[in-house]
Order: C-alpha cells, then sequence, then structure tokens
C-alpha cells in the first residue's frame, strides 16, 4: 500500500513537472538515521549521518559524507568507534521533482572494533581506507525541502587484528528531509 | 564570523565554475581535482595479501596531448594473518593522451612517472613490533578517461611501480613475528591499480 502511495505521489510529481529540477548551483544538506547491516558479522549498525553536495550541472554533483556510529541493535557489538569521511561524484537522472542518483565516493574512516571474542585483543583506533557505492533518490517537494532515500554499500578492512583483518563491509540504508538553496539562477 | 566568510567564498566561487570550463586558449592550463580508490598487487612473498586505498590527485595539462598527475594515496595490506603493512605514495605522472581529440567520451593514454614510498610493516600482536623504510620508485602504465561530461571524468589505471629500497620480509614461526631488512638498496615491484574521479576546475593559462 505503502509503495503504490510512493508511486503515485511520483508519477504525480513526474506528470506536473518534466523540467527538472536540479541544476548547477544547487546545494543541499541533508541530516538522518542511517541503518547498516554488516555482510560478514550479525550486526546491525545506527549511524547519525550528514551530507553536502554540490551540483555543477543537472546531471553531476560532488558530494561529502559522514557518518557517526551510535550503536548498534545486536546484543554483542562488532564496532566500539567508527566515523567515516567520504567525498565523491554523483550522477543523476532528474525529471521534474524527482531525482534518480548513484555515484562512488572514496574516503577513510577512524575505528575501532569492540574487544574481540576470540581472544578479548582490545583494538587501537586506526585510520582505514573506505570505499562507498550509493544509489538514492530525492524527492524535491518544495522550494528549499526534500526527502531522500538511498542504499550504500561501503567497504572497508581493519588491518591488524589477531586473525589477521576484520572485513567490516556495510550494507546501510539511509533516509531522511533534507535542505537545500539554489545559489544560481537558470537564466544567468 | 571567519567561517562564515570562508563559505560565503565558496558559494561565490562555485556557481563561477558550474558553467562550461571556458579555454583561453588551448588545453594547456587546465587543473583538475580528484579523489581515487587503489587496489595494490604485491608480489613480495606468499604473505603478502592485496592492498586496500584511498587517495586524492591534481592535474595540470600541458598541451593538447600531455597532462600529468599529482598524487598522494594510502593502502593497507594483510601481510598473511600475523601482520599488515601500510604504504604511503607521493608522486607524479605524465599523462600520453593516445587519441588526437582528448575531449571525447573513451581517452586512452599511457602514463610515467616518479613517486616516493613510506612503508611499515607492523606485528597484530605487538604494535612495538614493526620496521619502515622510504624508498624512490619509478612507474608506468595505460589508463583511459571516461569523460562523462566536459568537466568530470572517471578514470581508470593499471600501472606498475618500481622501488628503490630496502627490501623488508615478514616471517612468522611459533607465533612469533620477525621483520627482516636487507642490507642496502633492493628493488621491488607491485602493480598499482586506481580508479579516480576528476573535475576540472579552471584553465590556468
Amino acid at each position: 500500500m505503502f509503495f503504490t502511495i510512493a508511486l503515485f505521489a511520483i508519477y504525480q510529481c513526474v506528470a506536473q513537472q518534466k523540467e527538472s529540477f536540479t541544476g548547477a548551483g544547487l546545494l543541499k544538506v541533508g541530516l538522518g538515521f542511517n541503518q547498516s547491516f554488516m555482510l560478514q558479522h550479525r550486526s546491525n549498525n545506527v549511524y547519525l549521518g550528514g551530507h553536502l553536495e554540490y551540483f555543477t550541472s543537472p546531471n553531476l554533483s560532488f558530494r561529502g559524507d559522514c557518518f557517526a556510529y551510535l550503536d548498534t541493535r545486536r546484543k554483542l557489538p562488532v564496532i566500539k568507534q567508527n566515523t567515516v569521511v567520504l567525498f565523491g561524484a554523483l550522477l543523476h537522472l532528474p525529471k521534474g521533482k524527482n531525482d534518480f542518483y548513484g555515484g562512488i565516493q572514496p574516503g577513510f574512516s577512524l575505528t575501532k572494533p569492540a574487544v574481540s571474542s576470540l581472544g578479548d585483543q582490545s583494538y587501537p583506533l586506526r585510520f582505514l581506507p573506505v570505499l562507498n557505492l550509493t544509489l538514492g533518490y530525492s524527492l524535491y517537494f518544495s522550494r528549499f525541502c526534500h526527502f531522500f532515500i538511498g542504499v550504500n554499500y561501503m567497504v572497508a578492512r581493519y588491518r591488524g587484528a589477531e586473525t589477521g583483518s576484520i572485513k567490516l563491509d556495510e550494507f546501510m540504508i539511509s533516509g531522511g528531509l533534507g535542505f537545500h538553496i539554489k545559489t544560481k539562477n537558470k537564466s544567468r | 564570523m571567519k567561517e562564515l566568510l570562508v563559505f560565503l567564498m565558496l558559494l561565490y566561487f562555485f556557481p563561477a565554475h558550474a558553467q562550461e570550463l571556458k579555454l583561453k586558449k588551448t588545453p594547456s592550463g587546465i587543473f583538475s581535482l580528484g579523489a581515487r580508490s587503489s587496489l595494490g598487487l604485491v608480489n613480495d612473498g606468499q604473505w603478502q595479501q592485496p592492498a586496500f586505498g584511498t587517495g586524492g590527485q591534481f592535474r595540470i595539462q600541458f598541451s593538447e596531448r600531455v597532462n600529468t598527475e599529482w598524487f598522494a594515496d594510502h593502502l593497507r595490506a594483510d601481510l598473511s594473518d600475523y601482520a599488515w603493512r601500510a604504504d604511503t605514495h607521493i608522486g607524479w605522472s605524465v599523462m600520453y593522451y593516445l587519441t588526437e581529440h582528448p575531449e571525447k567520451v573513451i581517452v586512452p593514454y599511457i602514463l610515467a612517472g616518479h613517486c616516493f614510498e613510506y612503508l611499515k610493516f607492523t606485528d597484530n600482536s605487538d604494535t612495538d613490533n614493526y620496521a619502515e623504510r622510504w624508498s624512490a620508485s619509478v612507474q608506468g602504465g595505460v589508463g583511459t578517461h571516461i569523460n562523462i561530461t566536459k568537466r568530470f571524468d572517471i578514470s581508470f589505471v593499471a600501472q606498475y611501480m618500481l622501488h628503490l629500497g630496502t627490501k623488508i620480509t615478514a616471517s612468522n614461526a611459533e607465533d612469533v613475528t620477525m621483520f627482516t631488512k636487507s642490507h642496502g638498496a633492493g628493488i621491488q615491484d607491485h602493480i598499482l591499480l586506481h580508479l579516480s574521479l576528476n573535475y576540472k576546475i579552471a584553465d590556468l593559462w
């Protein structure tokens, strides 16, 4: 039922406005909670996520993301501390108020796994290279606000654990309310 | 107040560069900025695993078919299950475009250059047990830009790096990890693959 309403809302938006909302100079910020699923561990983590995005054309934007680990929804946490910073480019397929996007964001994280269940090893906080692939959708429902929903696949390895390395790949679902302003008029 | 001023300056700067890049004369002088994700394939021993890293670069183009790339990246890899290595590269490459019109969608190129590397091996069970070295290297390879727009490209590169420096090897026997540094300079090599995202900021001259 929810999806039917959502699809209908999207269809209405597309039908009403064909000209894309995105364009050069569009500046977006968003803040939301992110639910992640670790692929190699039984752990569902919750992150606080924020992003800042700037469009250089209707189909291209540059975006920086920051995720801060809050907690896990499982009894035994895999991560104790994790802050991720990403920066990359997103390609957009805008149509009216709708905008489907995908992109690649290299970055890094400061990560400290939880105390190991294998050997009680306490891990230090380490700098890790990260690669993030993202897909998502934005609905620009007003002049200054939009909804967004997206999925991320984030690749990371913590080196130096007693077993060699800890795979920390996460599949993340994010969504929330964002704000935007057009810093440049289309007529310019 | 200072932060607000910087933010307003950025807002002023960005719209000016959201338009198509206007060339002053020729493509020489185009300045690009980008980020990269790297994969290192090292063949130092059976204990060596592939490395994964991240970094960034800028480019300054010198003519229609010659571009330069100035980069820094940081990669990490497992050494079997008893140690890990961290490679930090800083260097530059000259790229020569194989097509006459580098504004096409697919632009293959060859590249060669130099870099410096800081390498550190660390024991998994004892972070005070480590070995490190600096080395200089030459690299050569092939790559291609995929021009998504006139100002933005995604690039794929495969390059072979030859390092001149002290060689470090790792071994583990009875749960004791040892790192051995050779005397004098040696040669080590590896292959570096990277994917980068680049945006042309300005034509400087």
